[in-house]
């Protein structure tokens, strides 16, 4: 069974300031880590860094909390498709940037909108292959 | 020394930034396996590469990206192993192995691909 897709921007004020910063800080966290490996072991090595599952896993213990496990599960497997996404961005990024020499505020656009429409894409499959909600 | 610590401490800043303003976009979608596509948002590397762009240049910023695709690889098997893990062993061991595996995929695949 498949879920309607729905945005509600009132969850942003009823969440609070508390989720933001703990995810602020884990964010912030990963980037300090990604450039710590980057000083240490070369660009090529903090770039990994940079598609941790870390603030996934911040997200998902939060929503376990609140919401149960069946909520971080569906969550997972929509990072999946968002995760795909991601080689999508670094494989995009790493062309304009590089041989294609586009400029970057333009390869860092297109690599974004690539990963949405790829993450995106993969989200639709994954709904119209299994539905869109977890068996509890 | 001081513009190394000035550049990794606004990579830092702008990677929170970035991670905070995606989850602002995933807590307003639904279903929950919608929203949890932008909990796997480039936030983190978007952060982190404008400011190498801004403050270093392009070709870090190459090498870093083809990592990041690298990284990103483990990551998508690390979420599908996930969801058995997070049903097996509950939230922490579920957790802690998904990082485990997203750790061996990356390291696996970046001594093949050697980015």
């Amino acid at each position: 069974m498949s879920a309607r897709i729905e945005i509600h921007p009132e969850r942003v004020r009823e969440a609070g300031w508390r989720p933001l910063l703990i995810r602020f800080a884990f964010g912030a966290s990963m980037g300090l880590i990604a450039g710590a490996v980057t000083l240490l072991f070369g660009a090529g090595a903090g770039g990994v860094f940079l598609a941790s599952p870390a603030t996934l896993l911040a997200s998902l213990t939060l929503v376990a909390r609140e919401e149960g496990l069946h909520s971080a599960r569906d969550e997972c497997r929509g990072a999946t498709c968002g995760a795909v996404g991601l080689v999508a961005f670094g494989l995009l990024t790493a062309a304009g940037l590089g041989p294609l020499r586009w400029p970057a505020p333009l390869t860092l656009f297109v690599a974004t909108v690539c990963w949405a429409a790829v993450g995106g894409l993969c989200y639709l499959v994954m709904r119209a292959l299994i539905g869109d909600e977890d068996e509890t | 020394m001081h513009s190394t610590v000035v550049v990794l401490a606004l990579k830092t800043v702008a990677s929170g930034l970035f991670v905070a303003a995606f989850a602002v976009v995933a807590s307003m979608l639904s279903p929950k396996r919608l929203a949890g596509v932008f909990a796997a948002a480039p936030a983190v590397a978007l952060g982190s590469l404008i400011m190498t762009v801004a403050l270093l240049g392009n070709a870090g910023a190459v090498v870093a990206a083809r990592g990041m695709a690298v990284g990103g690889a483990g990551f998508a098997v690390s979420c599908a192993a996930a969801v058995p893990a997070l049903r097996r062993w509950g939230v922490l061991r579920g957790t802690a192995m998904t990082i485990a595996v997203w750790a061996v995929v990356s390291a696996v695949l970046y001594r093949v691909v050697r980015p």
